[in-house]
């Protein structure tokens, strides 16, 4: 589980912003600014395109940050806007499907082969998270990538937590059935 | 949602209540269907951990140099007056300005002319007017933004404290069931103990009255059998007793064979 907070203390942060250091906004930015652009990235499917989310996210934030009464909401007031920016943007643009597998970082491992295997089976899975509906894929990251509970993910989506497990429930069982035709078409190219 | 839905994902996601896991585990393993699924459905999220955090590469941050714009609240929650308030506000402020530039409609003829006051002092006094009035719709605009975040705030507080107090309905709820049923079995315990203790008093007083019976009738019977034995002591002696008569009398009759005066004398 992820802590809420856990890349910066941010409640001392955001006082000291709410005092005009502009300093402290950058660090409060700088420190946040590569989980917002994962949880874009995963939701829009597209570098560019998350890249454009966090960046207005982080305005929305310097623009924002001086009404946020209680600090401590600063996490799920965050996601709310990231969340609304990678919609709104989503919807805008049309996502292109990459033709590549996927830009990955390389990382260490002694087998190629079995690397290989493991970016395949990401690659699987950027493609499946983008043939779910928006609104189950929201859920979805928020839940298994940024570790948060039912409870702050309905806090955050303004919804209810039940309406939130549904689309979770739903989500993982469209992205279950995604996979697994995936995974036998590999299987059959294979054989 | 159906609840059983709702379990299975509140079990894979680790956020079911301790209290209920051991249960839902007993159920999957009575439905190898529901384990199935449930199986599935972790093997989905398995997956989907793969795309780990480290196999993103994120590009460098950009400083934004943002000025200090209007304040914006929850991100997207920008205010959007309608049009028709927009031209509505856009004619009142040109009237507003006209008049008091001293614009003057004149009728020549068939047509409209329009005349101003000083051509020199009225544009100084426009450009102030102009601005007073830019500022205090912008004060008014920066006024309602205010408002409109007050009041966004507010709902969302009002909310929360709904979902807070949902929660803690939901706890209580959960609670006071608990402790019903808790009382329902130990009253039901209770209950089973008083029906049982009930049960034995009633075999004791049973056992006891059909004793009283038995020992009633032996008595009875003892007694009875001790009456008809004198009956028949009696009848006996009675018996007996007109036996030996019939005997005295044999006895006299045969002792009068010998004396046969006696015996004439007799019949």
């Amino acid at each position: 589980m992820i802590d809420m907070n856990k890349e910066i203390n941010v409640l001392p942060l955001i006082t000291k912003i709410q005092k005009g250091d502009r300093q402290a906004l950058e660090s409060l930015c700088r420190s946040w600014y590569p989980r917002v652009y994962r949880y874009a990235l995963r939701f829009t499917g597209d570098e560019e395109m998350a890249k454009e989310a966090s960046q207005l996210t982080f305005i929305s934030v310097t623009k924002g940050i001086n009404n946020l009464r209680d600090p401590s909401s600063y996490t799920p007031w965050l996601f709310r806007i990231v969340a609304n920016h990678c919609r709104n943007l989503h919807k805008s643009k049309r996502y292109h499907e990459p033709e590549e597998v996927l830009h990955l970082t390389m990382q260490t491992n002694n087998n190629p082969h079995r690397q290989m295997e493991r970016n395949e089976r990401i690659a699987q899975v950027k493609k499946a998270l983008m043939k779910i509906p928006a609104e189950q894929r929201e859920v979805i990251i928020m839940k298994e990538y940024e570790g948060l509970k039912f409870r702050e993910i309905a806090a955050i989506l303004e919804t209810s937590e039940n309406t939130v497990k549904s689309r979770m429930y739903y989500g993982l069982n469209a992205l279950k059935k995604t996979l697994t035709v995936n995974k036998d078409k590999i299987y059959n190219e294979a054989s | 949602m159906k609840h059983l839905e709702k379990e299975i994902i509140e079990y894979i996601s680790g956020e079911m209540h301790p209290s209920f896991v051991e249960k839902f585990e007993t159920k999957m393993q009575d439905d190898p269907e529901l384990k199935a699924q449930v199986s599935a459905l972790q093997g989905t999220q398995n997956h989907l951990n793969e795309w780990t955090a480290d196999e993103i590469e994120v590009p460098p941050f950009e400083n934004q140099d943002v000025d200090e714009g209007p304040d914006v609240r929850k991100g997207a929650a920008v205010v959007h007056l309608p049009n028709w308030i927009k031209y509505a506000a856009a004619a009142i402020i040109l009237l507003g300005i006209s008049w008091l530039s001293g614009l003057q409609v004149n009728r020549v003829g068939n047509t409209l002319a329009f005349s101003f006051g000083d051509p020199e002092v009225m544009t100084d006094i426009d450009t102030k007017i102009e601005g007073i009035v830019a500022k205090a719709v912008q004060n008014q605009m920066k006024d309602y933004q205010s408002q409109f975040t007050t009041y966004q705030d507010n709902i969302d507080q009002s909310l929360q404290n709904i979902n807070t107090g949902l929660a803690s309905l939901t706890g209580q709820y959960r609670l006071e069931n608990n402790r019903l049923k808790s009382n329902m079995q130990s009253e039901s315990n209770a209950q089973y103990a008083r029906l049982e203790q009930m049960i034995r008093s009633i075999e004791n007083e049973q056992r006891q009255d059909i004793e009283g019976s038995i020992t009633a009738l032996v008595q009875y019977w003892d007694q009875q059998r001790s009456t008809d034995l004198f009956k028949i002591e009696n009848a006996f002696n009675e018996v007996a007793a007109a036996i030996n008569n019939q005997q005295d009398r044999t006895d006299a009759i045969f002792s009068s064979l010998t004396d046969p005066v006696a015996v004439t004398t007799n019949y």
